[in-house]
């Protein structure tokens, strides 16, 4: 399955609108593609992973890099996870360092 | 190269125009040459064999003027076939070469001896061609000579012949020894008008007509048969014998006056022949309307068939000589017309073969060098400097096969860089597979002890993130550990590398699992910018007291087979390593009974999708060690291993596979 992330900026929050599989080659274009966005003034970024089917732990390092290197000590929040991904964020402990809503 | 300045393409199809056009012009000038030529021949032949005829003629008339007219009458001339053939028949491209030049389908005469009369009137698609010797001289003298009086300009001759209207001329009786003329002259459209007295018409122009060759005797009678003008020669004086000087011809000699008897009267023309006092000739009579008079004209039959004899010698021999020079001349234009086409067709050949040469050749050649190229000899060029479309292409082809040389040499590269990319990761591999445990291998070295071990280790890539290892870290306890790097390939291999090297000398030093992990994640997140992360589960197994040390980090929760069942067992949750530093890490201590199984994974064996939309969870995995009882650690991990691959449905796993599976108590 083929994944489609798309970033949106609202005032100081940037939503990631993540949908298919989050596998290696996803994370590794999407980390691309959030590297090259313009995060100025972002103090917040959302991860929606309604629509997510699978993630990888490369997909989970996308997350750790958003809080780690995008902005220090960014706000990073997982939101709607379920199912296989919610288990294997969790299973993966990420939500020690970053906001998993589930 | 956008600074060069492109020389301006002259199209193939303008070429192409231009070549037709040479040749649509040279094809239309040889043709129009080859006419021209033609009908110079044409013309030639038949002025010289024309004016030889006219001028034959000319010889024996004495005359050289001539006259024209439209109409003739031919009744007469029927009647002096006795006297020469008085028409030939001849085929078309005779007379027609013969009528280009001396104007057929009209009278010519030679002046007063002779009329030539060509017409169009077809025969069986021949043109009838008349000779009327006799003219008006022979019995129209008055007439012509009042026409030649008045009409010299219109080259009439005859007012007795049909159509004289036609030409313009109207007479007009006045009364008995006048007449009136009237004129037109269609050409110049005036209207003349004379009246003139019969008498001193005769009186003026009469002698004109006395020539040598038709002098004959003159009378001219009125109406009722009486003479009211003669004339006569000495020359004639057999015929003048004939005739007594009488008033009327009642009183003349019998034959003669038999004759006239039929002429007056008649009101029309003609001639007899009569024999005057035993000598033939021929009594020609002419009616004149607007006097009511009859002009009569006696000629001996001998003089007339004496000058006729000559001239059909002389038209004989003309046709003779036409109907040679016409074979001549048309084996001169068929070779001629043979010949210029040949030379077109030749010229049309050579200006086809250049132009073929030009478009065809330079195809060729990109052709030949298109093959040597094609078998990979790029030095070859096309060397052809033209400014249309052939030339563009063999530019654009040159710079193409120097672009394909340059794609080739890249790809080469590319082709050996990823080959040594390759055997490096080979090397990679072997490096990495000595990092870990020999699971055949070390099975042998614990064969005597109380527990048994066996692994399973597959990279998804060459090399993998996945780790698996195992050692004593002291006489009882054996350390192993199952672990999983974020990302694939390269990038976690090194990780992988950094991770179960730390692993080894933690493993030694620390007293606990916790104290193993705590110390590692301080040691990775130090400075780690990539983020990379890593997942364990790590024992601590006393193999003579079966207590067992487990601390799990973000990784896959271990199965334990404690009273006969597969269950996850509940540990205390940690995150990942190499993220944040000083992070409390927690193990709990379990104590094993003999045949308790511990199985260790990492998440290539789960989280897969199989059968189109099923979940291979962690859930399935438990179900699917629950089916097999009492195996032996090896023949645990080897079923696992190939359940789960199978399950896959690829030539290839998706994710790197580590399983370990350790048995505690004494092998029987």
């Amino acid at each position: 399955m083929s994944f489609e992330g798309i970033l949106t900026k609202a005032r100081n929050v940037l939503t990631a609108k993540l949908a298919g599989e989050f596998d290696t080659d996803a994370a590794s274009e999407f980390q691309k593609q959030l590297e090259e966005y313009d995060v100025n003034g972002i103090d917040k970024i959302i991860f929606d992973l309604s629509d997510v089917t699978f993630v990888a732990s490369s997909g989970i390092r996308v997350f750790i890099v958003a809080k780690k290197r995008l902005i220090t000590d960014m706000d990073v929040d997982v939101i709607g996870a379920k199912g296989i991904v919610l288990s294997i964020i969790q299973m993966s402990g990420v939500n020690s360092f970053i906001n998993v809503i589930e | 190269m956008s600074n060069n300045k492109k020389p301006k393409i002259i199209s193939l199809k303008v070429q192409f125009i231009i070549f037709i056009s040479i040749i649509v012009v040279t094809a239309f000038f040889l043709s129009l040459s080859a006419f021209f030529i033609n009908y110079k021949l044409v013309n030639d032949a038949n002025s010289t064999s024309s004016n030889k005829f006219l001028n034959e003629i000319k010889d024996i008339t004495g005359r050289s003027k001539t006259y024209l007219l439209k109409h003739v009458v031919t009744g007469y001339l029927h009647d002096f076939t006795n006297v020469v053939d008085n028409y030939f028949i001849y085929s078309d491209s005779i007379l027609k070469n013969l009528c280009q030049s001396i104007k057929v389908n009209r009278l010519d005469t030679i002046k007063d001896n002779l009329n030539i009369l060509y017409t169009n009137s077809k025969l069986n698609n021949t043109f009838v061609f008349y000779f009327d010797y006799t003219g008006k001289y022979l019995y129209e003298p008055a007439n012509s000579k009042l026409s030649d009086y008045y009409l010299s300009k219109l080259k009439l001759i005859s007012p007795q012949m049909p159509g004289l209207d036609d030409q313009g001329i109207k007479f007009k009786k006045i009364d008995s020894q006048n007449m009136f003329i009237l004129y037109k002259d269609k050409a110049k459209k005036i209207l003349l008008g004379e009246v003139v007295n019969f008498n001193d018409f005769y009186q003026k122009y009469y002698k004109e007509y006395e020539y040598e060759q038709f002098q004959g005797l003159f009378y001219v009678f009125n109406d009722k048969g009486t003479l009211i003008f003669e004339k006569q020669t000495k020359e004639n004086d057999h015929i003048n014998k004939a005739f007594i000087k009488k008033k009327s011809i009642i009183d003349s000699n019998k034959d003669f006056n038999k004759a006239l008897k039929n002429i007056i009267g008649s009101k029309s023309n003609g001639f007899v022949n009569i024999e005057l006092n035993g000598a033939p000739c021929y009594i020609f009579y002419s009616y004149v309307k607007i006097i009511d008079n009859y002009f009569i004209n006696i000629i001996s039959t001998p003089k007339i068939n004496e000058f006729f004899v000559e001239i059909k010698k002389s038209a004989l021999h003309y046709f003779e000589e036409l109907n040679l020079n016409n074979d001549t001349t048309g084996n001169v234009r068929l070779i001629f017309i043979v010949t210029a086409h040949i030379i077109l067709l030749l010229i049309l050949l050579y200006l086809t073969n250049i132009f073929s040469n030009r478009l065809i050749a330079p195809i060729s050649r990109i052709i030949n060098v298109m093959k040597i190229i094609g078998k990979g000899n790029f030095k070859h060029k096309i060397l052809i400097k033209r400014r249309d479309e052939i030339g563009e292409l063999a530019d654009n082809f040159n710079l193409m096969s120097q672009d394909i040389r340059k794609y080739i040499y890249k790809y080469k590269s590319t082709l050996r860089y990823k080959e040594q990319i390759l055997a490096d990761l080979r090397v990679a591999a072997k490096i990495q597979n000595s990092f870990l445990p020999d699971p055949d291998k070390k099975l042998n070295d614990y064969s005597c002890l109380n527990f048994d071990i066996y692994s399973f280790f597959a990279p998804a890539k060459h090399v993998s993130g996945d780790f698996i290892d195992y050692f004593f870290i002291d006489d009882d306890r054996l350390f192993f550990v199952v672990g999983d790097v974020s990302g694939k390939g390269i990038p976690a291999a090194i990780f992988m590398s950094v991770v179960i090297t730390l692993l080894k000398n933690y493993a030694l030093s620390c007293k606990s699992c916790s104290e193993i992990i705590y110390s590692l994640n301080n040691s990775l997140s130090i400075n780690n910018y990539t983020c990379t992360f890593a997942t364990l589960t790590c024992c601590i197994l006393n193999t003579r007291t079966g207590l067992i040390d487990i601390c799990n980090a973000g990784h896959t929760r271990p199965a334990f087979d404690l009273n006969g069942i597969y269950k996850f067992i509940d540990l205390p949750k940690n995150p990942m390593v190499g993220i944040e530093n000083n992070i409390a890490y927690y193990s709990k201590e379990y104590r094993l009974e003999s045949d308790n199984v511990i199985f260790l994974y990492s998440d290539g064996i789960i989280d897969f999708k199989y059968d189109d939309d099923k979940v291979f969870d962690e859930n399935a995995l438990l179900q699917l060690l629950n089916v097999r009882e009492n195996l032996d650690v090896k023949s645990l991990v080897n079923s696992m291993k190939t359940q789960v691959i199978s399950l896959q449905h690829s030539d290839e796993i998706f994710d790197d596979i580590s399983i370990l599976a350790v048995k505690y108590g004494r092998k029987n």
